[in-house]
């Protein structure tokens, strides 16, 4: 440490500190934890086997019942209109 | 040479320990960590605010360069530029969330009998400190990696994607700074 320059002495005292004892043991167990929650995410359950099916069917259902309203309400106006017209 | 010749050995002995942990060896990581642990470390205490553990940003940075090595790309600068550029990244968001506080430290312990010299010297690490703390930001990220973590003004510049000019005149500007921190304790020595 220079006498005369507390200037030159905190720098290279900040300089020289040293990193913390294991800090790279914390690192890589920290990235160990953080890859294990991203496969974790990756391998999230979705619906399969019996519950996609049903859920399937279900909403197939439901486009088929709306399709078939509007097919009916489409031909009840139609006939409406040629009765009007007869 | 020595220094340029043992910065391209490290850098490819950098490009080897990427591959390998691209490859799926995970464990080649702890490579990087411990070759750049000390650089890392002491930007992220020179940068981030006090009321967050620079040590714990610097580990976020190394395991955000794990989560994103695939997107590092060689030929735009060294591997240690980029870490230290996620590192700042992280260090000014901390300091964005929080109010801007002097340099990140442990906190000095002063025996109640120190002599007189000593109790000047802790005054003016303080306020050193204190300085630092409240430079812009610009100048104290560029104080901290030429004149801390000892990064070539060079390789400063490509980070901050500025010429090397704008680069001496902060560390120039910040130097000044701090030195005139120093101003009342001289003159309360004289």
């Amino acid at each position: 440490m220079s006498e005369n320059d507390p200037f030159e002495d905190w720098r290279l005292d900040r300089a020289n500190q040293p990193v913390p004892d294991g800090f790279a043991d914390r690192v890589m167990a920290a990235l160990g934890d953080r890859v294990r929650e991203s496969e974790a995410v990756a391998h999230a359950p979705v619906a399969s086997g019996p519950g996609r099916v049903v859920a399937t069917s279900a909403f197939a259902a439901g486009a088929f019942a709306a399709l078939a309203c509007h097919a009916t309400l489409v031909a009840a106006i139609w006939l409406a209109w040629a009765g009007t017209a007869q | 040479m020595g220094a340029a010749a043992s910065e391209d050995r490290f850098a490819d002995d950098d490009d080897d320990a990427i591959a390998r942990v691209l490859a799926g060896e995970t464990a080649a990581f702890r490579i990087l960590v411990e070759r750049h642990e000390g650089p890392i470390v002491r930007f992220a205490r020179g940068l981030a605010p006090r009321s967050s553990a620079p040590e714990d940003i610097a580990q976020e940075a190394f395991v955000s360069a794990f989560m994103a090595l695939a997107t590092f790309d060689r030929r735009r600068g060294r591997f240690r530029s980029w870490l230290l550029t996620i590192t700042k990244n992280l260090c000014l968001n901390a300091r964005q969330k929080k109010t801007p506080l002097p340099l990140a430290e442990p906190p000095e312990t002063v025996a109640p009998f120190t002599p007189a010299d000593e109790l000047v010297a802790a005054h003016a690490r303080r306020s050193l400190d204190a300085a630092l703390g409240a430079l812009p930001d610009p100048l104290r990220s560029c104080f901290v990696l030429a004149e801390i973590v000892g990064v070539p003004m060079g390789e400063v510049a490509d980070m901050d994607r500025v010429p090397i000019g704008t680069i001496r005149s902060r560390l120039s500007r910040a130097k000044a700074r701090l030195r005139a921190a120093l101003a009342p304790i001289r003159g309360g020595q004289s």
